[in-house]
Formats: structure tokens, sequence, C-alpha cells
């Protein structure tokens, strides 16, 4: 705030020393000429040659009695009073070894593009006044954080103030909901700078957002995002890491709650992910869907030129009439709960239709059912692993959700098409739950990485492109947030980009620079960007209206390739191994060699896959016990599908029976 | 600056006198060559102390490391302001100011320059306007001597005298350099003839170097000599005569080769105080002017004799000496005032 008007241009030293409490912070003064004049929008400063503390991304202050224009420093120019090399080379009779008697006067002039001036009416050019280095209330000021630092402020960065470092702050309101929403995170590979960016500002939030909050991530490569709730190995991070943090009021530990969840390998006992060492494994629910799950997303995993109206109509009616229902075909009672019922009664469906010469059934034409039956029948084959043939389910906590907790998905393992149907499920279901209010949190963040891949600006339109469009457009009315990152931010949709409110920019390639994404940043934004140093990021933010380049530090959290090393995965189990692992989470103490001996007396590995599910889902009390009596024995028992097909044959006159099984 | 035209403009603006002619727009005269050079070309005589006797060249070796470290240099601006009842009145300005060279060659101020400013006219006619004003009036009519009532008379008297008091504050600035620097080994190199008292020392550190050659002191002869000296080459040393000043030594020095430029070209006049030393030194004094040729001084049209220390000295004071915006701002303010 300007308290008063001063007169004269020699209290201005004085009077910004009173307003914000800082001296000895002026390294320049503002300068307008013919050629580069002063805008409401944009002014040049001159600071000593020798100066260190002003550079691109600088925050500074020109203060004149009556006006304080916030800038940040876009452009740096450097010159001499020398007109042309030749003058130089005539001087020093062409010898670059030669030393002058004098050294030229060097002026070092820099751009800066206005934040904020005070007082905001009316909008004049920048006056020629002292300028200053912005101190914390002047960083806080200029990025017009004074309106939020202290009620909906997440600490994210620390911006190299002189010396000092002052926090940056990003509203929530605008990263979170409802104002605005969304982050997204650009840079190359390699520099672990995006991940450790959005791990730190999630701890951030955990830490200072005042909602309750989860957040779901995607790990889509690696080990990325496998070690959240384990410290970083020692001496990854240092004091000026430690520093960091206790500047930024964020502990710095890892995740305190985060929960794992995998889809199994194809032989459905062994986790399809890195995190198996038996320390760790215990950790790790199984991500298993059954009939139910899978038959509303099946335009996901079903190729399109198959899902015509025909096919769309049938698969509605077996959503709508057929699961979890008791129907009878061809007078048989049929009870549809998972894949294998569904196989039975598609089986039934078209020996009726076999036997009785229809062509349709219920409208449906036998070869639309045969195609149907023919794809869905094929899910829990292709996809063995993630969708249960039988009834068993493992699911995130769907209601349940926790506050401040982490929910790890890996999907790094699976193909792109069943990567698909996680993303696209979950964030249904999330939408859902938000919806209805009823996940457990009022908010939720989606991590993804790997933008490029997963929305890309061109390509085919999938389901998964579809679900982050609708996150990003519409999530932030319902409190489910999408945090994402990619190495080339030309290189996805539009759309979704367009909708984060807020940007974090990395170390960026040249190429991608040359984009005309990029247009907006003047050429030494660009070339600093280009080289920007690990743990630096550019912070685009609705109330910046320029982008800020801050620190942040490394959190304390373990690295995938150093967890891969301290915590190796296990070789996959053998059956009666995994099957113990399994139920041994349900109870500890059970004996090996009890699990042991009912797996080696039954042969069918399905049904002993199919018991050890049950009893996971049962949760009974007695693990052992629950397993051994949901063993099906098979005598004498046969399953629908495993009843022989019967001939008839003519009475003939050797007067054998004519009810013969073949 | 301008506080004087500042303040005389809120003095007498607010007296109605039609005889006050205000001009607006009207340029700077800047005084370029040093304030001691006489403004026509002329002849003196000279005293040859080199000694072999001769003016011939004198190669004065390879230059290495110059020695000055202090720099001097001074200038004016003068510009009519104002007719009152048809005397012309004169606005000056002369500053005169040292620029010091560090260890890491970079150009520093020593100290704040000396400035003055005034109103240069004929006090006798215009006393009465004047009087009571707080404000700095030089007369141009030396005591007793009063000039023709004629304004370019007035004007050609004003100009000169505003050369005098540049060369004044030169001589005064010069002079305080030597108090506070006798006895020590700093160097300090003059533009133009050397002022002030240096000949109350008996070896003062200070050389002046004269880029004009508007007196010429020896025959034509030698002074064929003189204008065949090559780059590294100097004249023997003689004293100049003529001068109402203390005698100093004096040589000229080839700085810049001459071929396809004027006989002048990179030559210049050093002068030097009148000591033995300065015969001991005056090839070393040579070496050090030759290795000020870099940096260049470019674009100054007067490269090839101007030495960059002092260029860098002329812009420090130019850069502090009021503008013709300001001067036309002020007195634009002036005139409306009493319109």
């Amino acid at each position: 705030m300007i308290n008063e008007p001063h007169t004269s241009a020699s209290n201005e030293s004085t009077f910004f020393a009173k307003t914000t409490e800082i001296t000895d912070r002026q390294i320049g003064r503002v300068i307008a000429t013919k050629d580069k004049p002063n805008t409401a929008y944009e002014f040049y400063f001159w600071t000593s040659c020798d100066d260190a503390s002003v550079g691109i991304g600088t925050l500074v202050v020109a203060a004149s009695p009556k006006t304080r224009a916030y800038g940040v420093v876009v452009e740096g120019f450097s010159f001499t009073d020398l007109e042309s090399p030749l003058h130089e080379y005539i001087g020093l009779n062409g010898d670059p070894r030669m030393e002058a008697q004098t050294s030229r006067p060097e002026v070092r002039c820099y751009k800066a593009a206005v934040l904020r001036v005070e007082p905001e009416e009316p909008l004049q050019p920048v006056p020629v006044a002292p300028v200053y280095l912005a101190d914390d209330v002047g960083v806080a000021k200029a990025l017009r954080m004074d309106s939020f630092q202290y009620t909906t402020g997440i600490p994210v960065g620390l911006y190299q103030n002189g010396d000092e470092l002052s926090p940056v702050y990003i509203d929530s309101e605008f990263l979170l909901g409802p104002e605005a929403a969304h982050l997204n995170v650009t840079g190359v590979s390699g520099l672990a700078t995006k991940t450790s960016a959005i791990e730190f500002i999630l701890l951030s939030i955990f830490e200072h957002f005042k909602e309750d909050i989860a957040v779901v991530c995607f790990n889509v490569k690696g080990s990325d995002l496998l070690f959240l709730d384990y410290p970083a190995e020692e001496n990854m991070l240092d004091e000026r890491d430690r520093k960091m943090h206790s500047l930024l009021g964020v502990p710095c530990e890892p995740f305190r709650n985060v929960k794992y969840f995998a889809p199994f390998k194809p032989d459905r006992v062994n986790l399809n992910t890195l995190r198996t060492n038996p320390e760790l494994v215990q950790s790790v629910t199984p991500l298993s869907w059954g009939l139910n799950e899978v038959l509303e997303f099946t335009e996901v995993v079903l190729n399109r030129d198959d899902i015509d109206a025909k096919a769309d109509a049938l698969i509605e009616f077996i959503r709508q009439r057929v699961i979890n229902q008791t129907t009878e075909v061809n007078g048989q009672q049929i009870t549809v709960r998972n894949f294998q019922d569904l196989n039975r009664w598609f089986d039934l469906v078209m020996r009726d239709m076999e036997e009785n010469n229809k062509s349709e059934w219920k409208t449906h034409h036998y070869a639309t059912i045969r195609k149907v039956h023919n794809r869905l029948s094929n899910l829990s084959t292709r996809y063995k692993g993630l969708i249960s043939p039988d009834e068993f389910v493992s699911d995130l906590p769907w209601g349940r959700f926790e506050d401040r907790t982490v929910y790890v998905v890996d999907v790094a393992n699976l193909e792109p098409q069943a990567q698909d149907l996680v993303f696209t499920r979950i964030v249904s279901e999330l939408r859902h739950h938000l919806e209805t209010g009823k996940l457990g949190v009022k908010h939720v963040i989606v991590v993804v990485d790997e933008l490029n891949k997963y929305a890309p600006a061109d390509g085919p339109d999938t389901y998964l492109r579809q679900t982050l469009l609708d996150i990003s457009e519409r999530g932030r009315y319902l409190g489910l947030v999408l945090f994402s990152a990619q190495q080339f931010r030309s290189q996805v949709h539009k759309r979704i980009v367009g909708n984060s409110g807020t940007c974090i920019y990395g170390r960026m390639d040249m190429d991608e620079l040359a984009t005309p994404g990029y247009q907006v940043l003047t050429s030494a934004t660009k070339e600093k960007l280009a080289t920007l140093p690990k743990g630096q990021l550019m912070i685009r933010h609705p109330h910046f209206t320029q982008p800020i380049f801050v620190k942040f530090p490394r959190p304390n959290i373990m690295r995938g390739p150093d967890g891969i090393r301290r915590y190796p995965p296990a070789e996959d189990l053998p059956l009666d191994e995994a099957v113990w692992l399994n139920l041994s989470r349900l109870d500890p103490s059970i004996s090996r060699n009890e699990v042991r001996d009912i797996v080696a007396e039954t042969s069918d590995q399905d049904e002993i896959i199919r018991a050890m599910n049950l009893t996971l889902q049962r949760v009974p009390q007695d693990p052992v016990a629950a397993f051994r009596s949901a063993i099906r024995k098979k005598a004498g028992v046969l399953s629908p599908e495993e009843k022989p097909s019967i001939a008839i044959k003519d009475a003939g006159s050797d007067g054998s029976d004519p009810f013969e099984t073949i | 600056m301008s506080k004087l035209l500042r303040k005389l403009a809120s003095s007498i603006a607010h007296q109605a006198d039609p005889q006050i002619h205000v001009v607006i727009g009207s340029e700077f005269s800047d005084e370029e060559s040093p304030s001691l050079v006489p403004a026509v070309p002329q002849t003196a005589s000279a005293e040859i102390v080199e000694p072999s006797g001769k003016i011939d060249p004198v190669p004065v070796g390879t230059p290495n490391t110059s020695g000055f470290s202090y720099f001097m240099d001074g200038m004016e601006r003068r510009r009519l302001v104002m007719y009152i009842s048809g005397i012309p009145v004169v606005y000056g300005y002369a500053a005169a100011g040292i620029r010091w060279r560090g260890a890491d060659k970079r150009m520093y101020a020593h100290g704040d320059p000396s400035e003055r400013e005034a109103l240069f006219c004929p006090r006798r006619l215009l006393e009465q306007l004047f009087f009571d004003l707080d404000i700095d009036v030089v007369d141009i009519e030396d005591a007793g001597s009063a000039l023709e009532d004629h304004p370019m008379i007035f004007l050609e008297a004003a100009k000169k005298k505003v050369s005098d008091i540049r060369s004044k504050l030169e001589a005064e600035v010069t002079s305080r350099w030597l108090a506070e620097f006798d006895g020590s080994n700093e160097w300090l190199l003059v533009d133009g003839s050397i002022s002030g008292n240096y000949d109350q020392y008996p070896a003062p550190n200070i050389v002046g170097v004269v880029k004009s050659h508007q007196t010429q002191y020896f025959p034509i002869e030698d002074q064929r000599k003189i204008q065949a000296l090559r780059v590294g080459e100097r004249s023997g040393l003689f004293i100049p005569k003529g001068r109402n000043r203390p005698d100093v030594y004096s040589w000229y020095l080839r700085l810049w080769p001459n071929e396809g430029q004027d006989l002048h070209f990179g030559l210049v006049r050093v002068e030097a105080p009148k000591c033995d030393r300065t015969v001991r030194m005056v090839d070393e004094i040579s070496r050090w002017l030759l290795a000020e040729r870099a940096p260049l001084s470019m674009p100054d049209s007067r490269w090839d004799r101007m030495l960059y220390p002092i260029r860098d000295c002329e812009q420090f004071l130019r850069s502090r000496a009021p503008s013709k915006t300001v001067l036309d701002a002020i007195l634009m303010r002036f005139a409306a005032g009493r319109g």
C-alpha cells in the first residue's frame, strides 16, 4: 500500500524502507529511452556489472514516491561504448592477447515484465525510479500472494531472493478447484525433476491444504512411484534440502499413508509389480476385477469395429437383464456372476438356438451373439491377471478413501489396452463416488505421467484420452484434479494442458521450446529453461502474471532405482508358495506346510486360485480351513461347460443303447 | 542542473517586462578544444633542449604499460538564452574533473568535478535586473574597460569568459590533485596544456597532451621533420616560448600512422614540467602515451589523438552537464509565465 505521496525524489529510499522494511537492496535504476521506453507492462533498468544478484527471473521493485512497480526480469543486455569490433581490432593491433590499458565501461541493462503496480489504477508506464531486489514482502506482493498466502496458500518452492530464499505459494483454490484446477509438469526425462516436483507438491498439499484429500497415482513406468513410503537413501538429501523443507513448512519425510495396488501376472497368483520384495509385498493389494466391474467398460477393451449397434444392444441387454440375475435359458435356470457363468449362459443361449433352429434369440441375431460371446469370453484370457474369470474381486476401497493417503495403482507392466481399462474405470469410479459424495474424501488428485502417450494431441481418440479430457474440463467442480506430466507439452492434447491452471516447466528441450506454445516466453527465458539445473522450475499460475523461477527441495522419498536396489523384486513364486503368501496376509501364523499339502492334493490349478481368491475375499477367521472347504471336489460334479455334448443316435438294429455318451 | 535558470525563471517570471526576450531552441556551443589553445593559427618560438640540440626524430621504444592512473579534462557549454533590452544574456556552464583508473582497469570518478554555471552579460547594463537575485552573474567586461554596445561583441566576450572559467576550474582541479598526490608515484595526464601551480613543485607527476596544432613553434624545415615522425617516434625536447605561464618541456609524438591522412593525423604535442626528471623520462612517458592508444576512443572524430581515458573523462563531464532539452523546458516555462 502506498501510505502517503511524497513530493521529493530524495525520499524514495526512505519511503521504500519504511513500507517494506528493507534497506540496502537497491540494485539499479529504471531507464527509459526513445528506443526502449517504459510501458505499463515492462520497464528497463541498469545495474552495476558486478552485481551478481540480478538475473533472468529475478523479482525487482521499481519504487518511486507515488508508485511501486513489481517486475520479473525477462531479458538482459550488456554493452560497452565499443561501436564496432573493428575499433577493438585496430586498438589492439589485431592481437587479441594484447591487454588494453583501460577497460571499457560495461553496463548491464535488464528488461522486466511488470507483475503488479501499486496503486493499480490508473495504469501508467513505470516511472524512472530506483530499483530494488524484492524481499519476502515484495515477493508476496509481486506474485499477489498476499491475498491468499495465509489462507489457501500451498508452498511450492523457494524464490532465490539475493542471498535469501523466499517461499512461493500457489492458491489451492486455483490448484485444486473450484476456481481453476489441475497441474501440468513439462520437462526432459532423466532428471527426476517432474516426479520430484509432483511428489513435493503433493507433500505440501497434504501439509497445508485444509480439507480432506487423497491421491491416486498411476505408476506407468518402472518403479517411479513404488517407494513413496520410504525415505530417500542416505546422502541423497543435503542440509540445503532440509532447510528448504523447513522454510516451506513441509516435513522432510516420505508419505505416511500409501496403499499399493497391482494386478496379478497371468498366473493369477504373483503380483505384476516390481514391489514384490518379501518385505514389501504385504502392502500391495491385488487389483482384480470381475464381470461386474468390467462389463460397463467393454467399449474400452473391445475393438471399436466389434462394437456396432447390434453388439452394443446385446451387451446392454446382458448388463441389464442377465448380470447378477437368475434367468432361464433353454429351460435351465442360470445365475451369471462372473465370466465363467457368462460363458455358460452364452452356451445355453446358443444351444437353444441351434437345437430349435432359431436365427434370433430375443431379437439378437445368432452371429451377433456368437461375436459378443467370442469377444467377451476372450477378456478374461487376454487380461488374465487383471480380469478374474471367477467372482474374485479386489479393488480400490471405494467409499472408504482415507484423508492424506496415496493410492498407487501399478499399471506399468500392463498392456496399453489394459492400462486404458484401469485408468478409465478408476477415474470413472472416482467421479461417480465424488458426485454422490460417497468416496470418503472430498478431493482426489489423479497423477498421470507420460501424458504424451495417454492424451496425445493427435492420434486415435481413445477412451483414456476422453477420460483425461473429462477430468480436465469438469473435474474441478467435483473435486477431481489431474496432476499430469510429460516430456513434450506441445504433443499433449491442447484442451488438457489448456485447462491446467498451474503449469510447471523443468529443463526443456530447445526443439520443444521452438514450438508455438512457447512464443510468449522471451528468448532469455527460453535459454534459461533449456539449461535449468536440477531442482529448479518455472511456474505459471493464475495469480502470477509472468512465469516465475523457483527452487524446490528433493523430497525425502526413495527413488525407484534405489528402491529396486534395496528391495529387489522377488522371483515368481510357485503356486503353493504364492497361495501361502497370499493367505498369510489374512493370518501371518498359518502353516506353510498345511497350505502346501492342500495345494498338492488338488490337481486343478484354477480351482486352487479360485479357492484362494474366495478365501481372501471372505476374510475368514480360519483362512486355511476356509481355503480347504472352498476347493470344489471334482468327484462326479461337472460344471455345465464341462458337460459333454449329447449325440442322439437312432435305435439301431443292433439294439444298442441310443443314448450313449460319446 | 540548471538550478540557476530555474531560480532565474521563478524570480523574474512575474516581472512583466516587455524588454525581456527569451530565446528558445538555440543550440549549445560546446568548446571541444583545450581552452589554452589559441583560436586562430599562429606561430611562436621554441628553445630546443634536447641533448643533441636537434628536433630530429627519436625512437621511444616499445610501449608496454602506462604509468598514468589519473586523468583530467574540462568542458564548457554556452547558449544565448535571452535578450534584455537588446543586451544578450548567455548561459554558460563549465566543469573540470578527474577520473582515476583502478587496478581493475576501470575508470572511476576522483571526487566530484568542479562545476560552475552562470549568466554572462555586461553587468553595467543589467545590474538593476539581477541585483537582488541570488544567482551567479559574470560580468563580461573587465574592470575599467567597457565594451562597445554591440550584441555580437558581447557574445564574443561571453564566450571568452566562459572559457576563462573553464581554464580556471581546470587549474584549480589540477592544483588540488598536485597537492593531494605530492610525493606519490601516481601520475596525472591532462587534456591539453598543463595548468595549475605545477611550477611550485620540483618534479610534479603531471603530463599534458595537446591535440591541436594551431601554434607552430618551428620553421618549416624543422616542422617537416615533425610532420614526418613515424609511429613510436618523438621529436627533440623543446621549451615553447611566448606563453604567459611557467615554462614547460614539450615534444611531439606520433601515435598513429598518417599514411593517406592529414599530416597531423595521430600527432600530439606533449607537455611536462620543466625539470631534469622530464628529460630522463621523456621516452618512458612517450611509451606510456603510446600504450594508452588501446582501447581506441572511437567513435570520437579525434580518435587519432584523443586518448581513451581522456575521452572517458569528457563523457563523464558531459553526462553531468545540463542538456538542451532541460534548458529548453525551463526557458519555455519562463516564456510562458511571462506571456
